[in-house]
């Protein structure tokens, strides 16, 4: 009897197929929307709205799909585009969906909506930005900080590109919660997908 | 490079990446970085393909260059001294150390990218342990990216027809003007979960949980006899930086 619980345990129960479907297409979504955007010719950056389908996600679907799709979907166009930010992305996504997830879900009933996803961007948004930042300060430049030098001399590179990173998340973190507004009204059934 | 097991060259990255934090040498990230163009150039990809993501690398690492002695002014000689900007050769060689590390990085993973079949790819990040359902996912996803690049172009045609403009103002005004596209793509998206999941239901996804496969990948000799050259060179090359360290 013992053996037979043990060989079940084994077995591992798959997803839904309308799980694997969500998971699929919101990956090909951040994806696609990590692609798109415009240069800034003030900070040479590249503003891109990879931000907004995981903020989007978060608020409507759950923060599982919003931690496991932002950090795939976004590193999957950073291996093509930045190699070398793939590592922070995929943490720096899985953070920032899997904590404005966790918020919504901690305030589902609430009667003001709009604050709380304000608040759920806020927190994701922040935590992203944080961990650009220390990767950017301390990760990057691993092993050239010694007696002579400190820990302030990356910082340089990691401060450049801080309000370029900010200006995505705020940007993103509205466009997002207006969206989520819009598609309420266009797609009802939208609420069927929630987790 | 097209030949070797996706799981040999999907750990080969993942190690490259550990590996580069670790090594400050000049020296050796340029001869890492050579091998690795050397590898690059077999794959027969053409070089417009590998340049325009080079490019990107290039300007982020140019731009480190410049600002890293704004803050580390430490060591001799001075080359020039503007004030606040008194960049040093010890300092201009760390910021180079750390644009080579940039740019081993990026090249380990874009040999990565792009001498495996997308197909391949994933069943490697499945045999390597990561659940099928993720596998499974990952393959939909790969589909589904240049669909929905076509979806939001035409949206993007439709819309500047109707008179849409999304290439004047400041960023949060065009990014705001990008709503009317943003809204039927998401909206598409969730008909295309609808569909994709109606389709994976009626070819009994999920009915058996034990999976065969039909085009299972092995490892062959030439696969095993890459890894231990990776793991020798590797660790040879960490030992000779940990041994005779670069006084940065």
């Amino acid at each position: 009897m013992a053996e037979r619980d043990s060989t079940r345990k084994k077995i591992r129960k798959p997803m839904s197929p309308k799980k694997v479907a969500i998971y699929g297409v919101s990956m090909a979504l951040v994806a696609a929307l990590t692609y798109i955007g415009f240069p800034i010719t003030a900070t040479r950056g590249y503003f891109n709205f990879g931000e907004v389908a995981i903020f989007f996600i978060a608020f409507m679907i759950g923060w599982r799909e919003a931690a496991i799709c932002g950090a795939i979907g976004a590193t999957i166009i950073d291996l093509i585009l930045a190699p070398f930010f793939a590592p922070a992305t995929l943490v720096a996504k899985a953070i920032e969906g899997a904590l404005a997830g966790m918020i919504i879900i901690a305030f589902i009933n609430t009667k003001w909506p709009t604050l709380v996803r304000t608040a759920a961007f806020c927190a994701g948004g922040g935590l992203m930005v944080a961990t650009y930042f220390i990767y950017e300060w301390l990760v990057l430049p691993l092993g050239v900080f010694s007696q002579d030098v400190s820990f302030y001399s990356g910082i340089g590179p990691a401060l450049a590109e801080l309000p370029f990173n900010i200006v995505q998340a705020v940007a993103c973190g509205a466009i997002a919660i207006m969206l989520a507004k819009g598609i309420e009204r266009a797609y009802p059934r939208i609420a069927d997908f929630r987790d | 490079m097209h030949r070797v097991d996706p799981r040999i060259k999907i750990i080969s990255a993942a190690l490259l990446t550990v590996i580069c934090f670790f090594l400050s040498d000049p020296v050796a990230l340029m001869v890492l970085l050579a091998f690795l163009l050397v590898l690059i150039s077999s794959t027969g990809v053409s070089l417009r393909t590998y340049s325009s993501s080079f490019w990107l690398v290039a300007r982020f690492s140019i731009i480190l260059f410049i600002i890293w002695p704004f803050f580390d002014q430490a060591g001799s000689p001075v080359l020039f001294d503007l004030v606040i900007y008194k960049p040093t050769v010890p300092a201009l060689l760390r910021a180079f150390v750390i644009s080579m590390r940039i740019f081993v990085i990026a090249s380990g993973w874009l040999l990565l990218m792009l001498s495996t079949r997308q197909g391949l790819l994933v069943r490697g990040f499945v045999k390597l342990g990561c659940p099928y359902d993720f596998g499974i996912s990952l393959s939909i996803a790969l589909r589904y990216i240049p669909n929905f690049l076509g979806t939001i172009d035409q949206i993007k045609e439709a819309q500047k027809a109707r008179g849409l403009d999304t290439s004047k103002g400041n960023i949060v005004g065009r990014a705001k003007n990008m709503m009317p596209v943003l809204i039927p793509t998401f909206a598409m998206a969730f008909r295309a979960i609808e569909g994709l999941s109606e389709a994976l239901l009626s070819r009994g996804y999920g009915a058996c949980p034990n999976r065969t496969y039909y085009r299972d990948i092995r490892m062959k000799a030439s696969d095993f006899a890459t890894m231990t050259c990776i793991m020798v060179a590797a660790s040879a090359l960490l030992i000779l930086d940990l041994s005779g360290k670069v006084n940065l």
